[in-house]
């Protein structure tokens, strides 16, 4: 029997991947299967998850894609032996699924900010970092795509990201030491460091956002419900903390606050991470199909254009009648409006142009200046035309219309 | 000379005549606006005085009783009712919100006359401003309520919004005649309804639990599992946490239990409204409170 084949995002500071659900999927499988049942496959292939997300398992010819979707199926699997929450109560087990989508929704940010959207860390160490697994035109697009979800998930933190960019930018900014008692920075500086605190402190509420209610959880124990081994939860918790704490990052924002205030929490992931991240993981080849080649690469970007371009939303699950539907409709409408407009234009033009009237344009000395006015007479009515540039001559008063302050 | 270059620049014999049209109307002035009574006290003496907030939000009536189509709006308008705050509903929509977002609460009370208004994200603050104290006293800040809050607002409001905005059946039927009532004209149910499910597919595929090709079976199973995991939270307790009265987060669950059994949700959709069926805790949980209080 081929072992099972756990596909993942390649590894990185320290750790066997650089995502926090394919940590988790990690952590998961081997606290749950026996090592030499599974192999960890680096292939950083989306088309290998049925949901394009890795982690990516693959199991002989059945292939689940996300973390839940893995932990359910293992579950299930040899008849429940692989439950690592066999042991839990209702309750407990309730509460793992809610704290699942706490930690995503609360952390997943976090770990983008620290990451990705902190640009001296994403322009040192992450971006970088992609390049030295990736191909060519591959290494462009794929970060650039984890990058764009990062800072979709980090929309609601804006003016902490500018504030975290503006304390960056800071120590670049004195260029001239000559100039420097002139511009007086000794006053500026208490500002700077009362800013730099300020942020700080508004980092140290966020993680602790997400924190708080963790710690009061662990309150201390070796897992988060108090049992003498791993369940789920902890397997998703360290995939996420360890990615906030082992990197080494040129702004370490993350790493300070967990080390300086919530010791238990990193007490807590050392003791576990050492178990769930052995360094005897069995690391297998991807299969021909399974690589991230160009052409495989190429054949993906070319079936998912459509998408990408806005020109369909690949939502599955009986769609056509919709996109066909919708397709008819805007078609419909183009049309429409298309005629109207061609018709509309088409009348409105002729309703200007071949009135009976024409304007005849008189060029005229008024006190020493050339002025315009116009004349409207129905064609061929020289008299009246002629009558009007009498007065004007006579009277000199209404000279100017409306429609003349355009060509003036 | 100015002359030659006043010639090249003057507008077109054609441009001219067609702006010597304008303006076609000029309109009566528009009213003052009713706000002036604040102002003008005297003018608040002649007007009516409403004594009764009024909660704008996504709805078919006027009576406070009368649930909302829209969870977010049902959420406070039950809460609310909880609370047993006096109110009138008026049908509404976005644009008519300060913040862009409905519910949106203008007060009125006999003390002072100048309304105020109060958007969704400070409702709940103002409720335990101005509401008389409740029984119910369930820390919000904990870490279980935060938890099975985020499950609420991620698995089971992904489900709602593939089920009724994603799934063109519910789309037509449901979602486009409710939201669109108000302008029923021709292609603006359709353009309104297409803008719905793209912003609906984008606040599905931004949730961070979401998968790169989201699909519908796997957001319903995601739902069902939430409503597992909710079912097991309320257990044989009247309210969730063990409360003695209703609370917001019976609100926030009602909101969806609600519209989810009481609307005829086709497709998949109609499998999680089915599915919910067996939970009967959280059945009974729905029904106490529209017993109560709708």
């Amino acid at each position: 029997m081929s072992p099972i084949e756990l596909h993942v995002w390649n590894r990185a500071f320290g750790l066997p991947s650089l995502d926090p659900e394919c940590l988790a999927a990690i952590a998961f499988l081997s606290s749950a299967i026996p090592q030499d049942l599974w192999v960890l496959v680096e292939s950083n292939n989306v088309s290998v998850s049925p949901n394009g997300s890795l982690p990516a398992l693959k199991d002989g010819s059945q292939r689940i894609g996300g973390f839940d979707a893995i932990v359910s199926y293992l579950h299930s699997k040899n008849s429940g032996g692989y439950d690592i929450d066999r042991n839990l109560t209702d309750l407990q087990k309730a509460q793992s699924i809610a704290y699942r989508s706490f930690i995503r929704k609360t952390c997943l940010p976090i770990v983008s900010l620290s990451l990705y959207v902190t640009s001296k860390n994403w322009i040192n160490v992450t971006r970088p970092l992609y390049s030295t697994f990736l191909q060519f035109p591959i290494q462009y697009e794929i970060p650039h795509t984890h990058h764009v979800r990062a800072i979709g998930l980090t929309s609601h933190l804006t003016s902490l990201i500018r504030d975290i960019a503006a304390e960056e930018s800071r120590p670049i900014q004195p260029v001239s030491t000559a100039f420097a008692g002139i511009t007086a920075t000794a006053d500026k500086s208490k500002p700077q460091e009362k800013e730099k605190i300020t942020t700080r402190v508004r980092l140290r509420n966020l993680l602790a956002d997400f924190l708080d209610p963790i710690g009061e959880k662990l309150a201390g124990q070796n897992f988060f419900f108090g049992s003498a081994s791993p369940t789920t939860i902890d397997c998703l918790l360290v995939g996420y903390l360890s990615l906030l704490l082992y990197p080494k990052l040129p702004s370490p924002w993350a790493k300070e606050i967990l080390q300086q205030e919530f010791s238990d929490i990193v007490a807590y992931t050392n003791g576990f991470s050492s178990n769930c991240f052995p360094q005897n993981i069995t690391y297998g080849t991807p299969d021909e199909n399974d690589k991230l080649t160009l052409i495989n690469w190429t054949k993906r970007t070319i079936e998912n254009s459509p998408q990408s371009w806005g020109l369909t939303d690949d939502v599955p699950l009986n769609q056509e009648g919709y996109k066909a539907q919708s397709t008819a409709f805007w078609v419909a409408v183009q049309g429409v409006i298309g005629l109207a407009a061609t018709i509309g234009s088409v009348l409105a033009y002729k309703a200007l142009t071949t009135e009976r009237k024409v304007d005849v344009e008189l060029k005229e000395e008024v006190a020493g200046k050339e002025v315009y006015s116009t004349a409207r007479g129905s064609v061929g009515d020289v008299g009246s035309t002629g009558a009007t540039s009498n007065r004007t001559e006579k009277e000199r008063l209404p000279i100017f219309r409306a429609e003349d302050m355009l060509g003036l | 000379m100015a002359s030659p270059l006043r010639d090249t620049f003057r507008a077109p014999t054609f441009i001219r005549r067609l702006f010597s049209h304008f303006p076609l109307i000029t309109h009566p002035v528009d009213p003052l606006p009713m706000s002036i009574e604040d102002f003008y006290p005297s003018a608040a003496r002649q007007h009516v005085e409403r004594s009764i907030n009024t909660l704008y939000s996504f709805t078919d009536s006027t009576d406070g009783s009368v649930a909302s189509f829209n969870p977010a709006c049902l959420k406070w308008q039950t809460y609310l009712r909880i609370r047993n705050v006096p109110f009138d509903t008026h049908p509404s929509n976005n644009h008519a919100s300060p913040s862009g977002s409905l519910p949106f609460l203008i007060t009125s009370s006999p003390s002072d006359r100048i309304s105020q208004t109060v958007p969704s994200t400070k409702l709940g603050r103002w409720i335990e401003e101005h509401a008389v104290g409740s029984a119910n006293t369930v820390d919000t800040d904990g870490g279980d309520y935060r938890a099975f809050l985020c499950l609420l607002e991620g698995a089971v409001r992904d489900a709602w919004l593939y089920a009724l905005y994603v799934d063109p059946s519910n789309l037509s039927s449901l979602t486009i005649p409710k939201y669109t009532a108000q302008t029923p004209l021709w292609p603006i149910p359709a353009i309104l309804g297409s803008q719905m499910r793209q912003a609906a597919v984008d606040a599905i595929r931004k949730s961070p639990s979401s998968s790169a090709l989201p699909a519908g079976t796997e957001i319903y199973e995601k739902a069902m599992e939430a409503f597992k995991a909710l079912s097991i939270l309320l257990g044989d307790d009247e309210w969730f946490f063990g409360a003695d009265e209703a609370g917001m987060f019976d609100a926030e669950v009602f909101a969806y239990t609600h519209l989810l059994l009481g609307l005829e949700i086709g497709g998949g959709g109609g499998v999680v409204a089915e599915g919910l069926g067996w939970f009967g805790n959280l059945v009974d949980h729905e029904e106490r409170i529209r017993r109560r209080w709708f």
